[in-house]
């Protein structure tokens, strides 16, 4: 195995990126029809369970620190059992790339390449995916550290640009209404379980991290926590700016911040400068849909030979092939959010499966049976 | 990552089978003379090889262009003929009545030939087996001069010649520390090249260090004539688009490296030494900026980024504005976009493919001619070629304007190799532009940072210090270099990262 290179500062960029990835485009509305006004709240109690699935993948991790999902997972459930939840994490991190890939090609498609064919957007980013995870996670690693300027500097521009000028009216968030949180009860506990996923990248990564063991916890605690803010602003500025219901209404309530940040001056470019909101989006949404679709090549790499030392390049052309393919599911809006459900729900029973491994785990540890 | 193919070294190209020693005795009376018809012969009977009878039993042979005549005359005859020549020769008599630098005594007569061809004479005395080697090199080089391809207004004016030796003390007179390591090695089978590793133990990683010497150890080529040749066998890449070492003649550049814990390549008949490990941003520093003021310095790196950013971005910028988004110009510069390109034929792609090989034609002429004419040429060739083309509406009179900011973007990048790559790169840029407009810009640079991401030079990530995050060498000298005391208090701060493992060898350029 190679030297640990990964840093938990690094790994908690990594997640905070994965955790935000193209959800502002489409976690907003979602959670608007799930909640209403309400629906800043969701975010806020969201950091529950991501906290108790942050303690899974670290204890996990803790038993298994040479070793990635694919690997640990026969381990402890068992062959069948272990490969069978080994395709279910590969099914639900293969439909976050697409969902990534297609959501952005939509955006991309409405907003500033309308005559461009969606299976274009779809095979670039798609293709980019595949060149990253062929690379490697090192790869994947420096990838997101180097964006860290451009995109760091353009969330706190976001975050706090748009509180300085004024413009938002918090007023509009209340009164938070109980009632409203159970509308569609089901639905809004499997987003809140789900919504923050991306410390399971640490299942794929661990063996990665230096220092092993409880940087685990560090990066996957602090990288959801840092992408709260980055959740709450995505769906309440918009309710913020443009009151309720209207927020509602648009297609991409997140995806023209500059309509929140741009200053009270007749003949505003804003068009030209959400050209520049979208090159941004674009970096964050990259990040998310390489970390996904690496995840889901390196575990089903090591689910086939745990044993392998790189990801075999033809199941990571298939799989690239696959997510590519994609547009013709997923070829407007409404098909995209419908699947998101779908991936939502899987995303809520595999993060109460890693809750339930790392007890059984520790469990199994605690017997002297397990871990390594 | 494509590996390249090390083998062990092979023997020299095919050479004439040495009869067994007795049966040479039995040939000629004096094993001498044997032995010196046997390296003629082995060397194809050559003109300047002169075979030289002292006396019944001694015999030299030289290959007259690469010795010393006059240490030869001074050193070697005027001695062997004081000699007794019935006395039995070894390498102590040798050593101690020749007054020459080095004698060795060949394991055979094959490490005779190639000491001959390496500017050694070959002494053969009654009863020895294979003969002894002076060391009388002569050497036709050039007078240390300032650098041509790296001139810089502050700083040394001398550079590195093609003499290995030269280059050594070169180095040797700028770093005089107790620590500093020499290695020597020899590469191409056929160009028997001498390459030197320069280091500081202890301070250049010995990871990094043993596989230097491993890899040059292991090259399998038979002509090495300058030092980018070891490029691909010491990177292990077959492709590269980015050069992984820094190419420079500047001896303060190359002493500069070695004292920050890199390693210097240096390659016989070669110029140009090799600093390695590099990083991509190393490549932007000039020497001047660490002669200026700091203020000044980032002043000047500003400018090269802004240069960088144009010569890699403006045509793709140009592409994706009058194809794809015009929209996000103000409407005046709208206006003017497209009345410059009323009546223009083409569309913008074909424009700037048109005058991006013109220009790269006039810069590959202008470097091909000579100094004095080459830049009248580039003037002339770009006045009248832009105009002419923009006259015949062949081209647009903004994309005349773009490329000369691309060309000018292009030179004020230091490092010329780097500027060659991000030359290749701008095409990338161009290409996307012309499917995705801006956007596609967008997305050639990501694929441009995924291609720098996954790049490693002998281990050390070449987008350091900003991938991965090294911050302290980012504070001592990236965009900003700070002054020289707080420099030296960071890379304090840096080899005790260094030492704990979380920094890389050679960060700070």
């Amino acid at each position: 195995m190679q030297e640990p290179y990964l840093s938990w500062p690094e790994a908690a960029w990594l997640i905070m990126q994965y955790t935000i990835c193209a959800n502002y485009l489409f976690v907003p509305q979602m959670l608007y029809l799930m909640a209403g006004r309400s629906s800043w709240i969701v975010p806020l109690i969201a950091v529950v369970p991501a906290v108790v699935g942050s303690w899974a993948v670290y204890r996990l991790h803790k038993l298994y620190p040479a070793d990635r999902l694919g690997q640990f997972l026969p381990q402890i459930a068992g062959r069948a059992l272990g490969v069978v939840m080994g395709l279910l994490y590969c099914l639900f991190w293969m439909g976050g790339a697409a969902i990534n890939t297609m959501l952005f090609a939509h955006y991309v498609s409405a907003t500033v390449l309308g005559f461009t064919p969606l299976a274009v957007h779809a095979l670039v980013n798609a293709a980019l995916a595949v060149m990253v995870t062929l690379y490697g996670l090192k790869t994947l690693v420096r990838f997101t550290d180097a964006l860290l300027f451009p995109i760091g500097l353009f969330l706190v521009f976001v975050w706090i640009g748009a509180i300085l000028n004024g413009r938002l009216d918090f007023s509009y968030l209340r009164p938070v209404r109980i009632s409203e949180l159970f509308k569609e009860p089901l639905n809004l506990v499997m987003a809140a379980i789900s919504l923050y996923h991306g410390y399971f990248v640490i299942l794929v990564a661990g063996p990665a991290l230096n220092p092993p063991g409880r940087s685990a916890f560090a990066a996957a605690s602090i990288g959801t926590l840092l992408a709260v803010p980055a959740f709450v602003s995505f769906v309440s500025y918009p309710v913020a700016l443009f009151g309720w219901p209207m927020a509602a209404d648009f297609t991409y309530p997140a995806g023209s911040f500059m309509e929140m940040l741009a200053p009270e001056v007749p003949n505003f470019p804003i068009r030209r400068f959400d050209f520049i909101l979208t090159m941004f989006f674009r970096f964050i949404m990259v990040i998310a849909s390489v970390t996904y679709f690496y995840s889901a090549a390196q575990t089903l790499s090591d689910l086939a030979s745990p044993d392998a030392e790189r990801i075999h390049p033809a199941l990571t052309l298939a799989m690239g092939a696959v997510v590519a393919m994609s547009y013709l599911l997923l070829t407007d809006l409404h098909s995209v959010l419908v699947f998101a459900r779908v991936w939502l729900a899987i995303g809520t029973v595999l993060t109460l499966a890693t809750i339930t491994l790392a007890i059984w785990g520790a469990l199994a540890a605690a017997r002297g049976g397990g871990g390594r | 990552m494509a590996g390249v193919c090390m083998r062990k070294p092979v023997p020299l190209c095919p050479r004439p089978t040495r009869p067994p020693a007795a049966d040479m005795a039995r040939e000629h009376e004096n094993l001498a003379q044997s032995q010196a018809v046997y390296l003629e012969s082995a060397l194809g009977f050559p003109s300047d090889l002169v075979i030289k009878q002292i006396s019944d039993s001694i015999c030299l042979a030289f290959l007259e262009p690469i010795v010393d005549a006059a240490a030869l005359r001074e050193s070697v005859l005027e001695p062997l003929c004081r000699l007794d020549s019935d006395a039995d020769l070894d390498l102590a008599t040798i050593g101690g009545q020749l007054p020459v630098a080095s004698v060795e005594q060949g394991a055979d007569l094959d490490a005779a030939i190639e000491g001959l061809l390496d500017g050694k004479v070959a002494l053969m005395a009654k009863g020895c087996e294979a003969p002894f080697l002076l060391d009388l090199r002569a050497r036709v080089a050039r007078q240390i001069a300032a650098p041509i391809s790296q001139p810089s207004v502050r700083g040394p004016r001398d550079s590195f010649t093609e003499r290995l030796s030269d280059n050594l003390a070169l180095i040797r007179q700028r770093v005089r520390n107790r620590d500093l390591r020499v290695w020597e090695t020899v590469v191409g089978s056929e160009t028997r090249t001498r390459v030197a590793i320069c280091y500081i133990e202890g301070r250049a990683s010995q990871d990094v260090v043993d596989t230097m010497k491993q890899r040059l150890s292991q090259i399998d080529m038979p002509h090495v004539l300058d030092s980018s040749d070891l490029l691909p066998y010491i990177a292990m890449r077959r492709w590269m688009l980015f050069p992984p070492a820094a190419a420079t003649e500047r001896a303060d550049r190359a002493a500069a490296g070695i004292l920050n814990g890199r390693i210097a390549v240096v390659c016989d008949n070669s110029p140009f030494i090799l600093v390695i490990p590099v990083q991509l941003l190393t490549l932007f520093h000039a020497s001047e900026d660490h002669y200026n003021l700091s203020i000044h310095s980032v002043l000047l790196r500003t400018v090269r980024a802004i240069g960088w950013f144009a010569a890699t971005i403006a045509p793709g910028l140009y592409v994706g504005l009058a194809s794809f988004n015009p929209g996000i110009l103000p409407p005046n510069a709208i206006m003017t976009l497209a009345a410059a390109r009323h009546g223009v034929p083409y569309p913008p792609i074909v424009e700037v493919l048109i005058m991006d090989i013109a220009l790269e034609m006039l810069a590959e002429a202008s470097a091909r001619l000579p100094t004095y004419i080459g830049g009248a040429a580039m003037v002339v060739g770009g006045l009248v070629l832009g105009t002419a083309a923009a006259e015949a509406r062949l081209v647009s009179t903004v994309m005349i304007v773009v490329v000369a900011v691309t060309a000018i973007g292009s030179f004020a990048m230091p490092d010329y190799q780097n500027e060659l790559s991000w030359r290749a790169a701008k095409y990338l840029y161009t290409f996307f532009a012309a499917i995705l407009g801006i956007y596609g810009l967008a997305t050639a640079g990501l694929i441009m940072l995924v291609y720098l991401c996954s790049m490693d030079v002998l281990g050390v990530p070449y987008l350091s210090p900003f991938a991965p995050w090294r911050w302290t060498a980012m504070a001592k000298d990236t965009v900003i270099k700070v002054p020289a005391p707080l420099g030296v208090e960071l890379e304090k701060v840096q080899r005790k990262e260094e030492a704990e493992g979380t920094a890389d060898a050679g960060t700070i350029s």
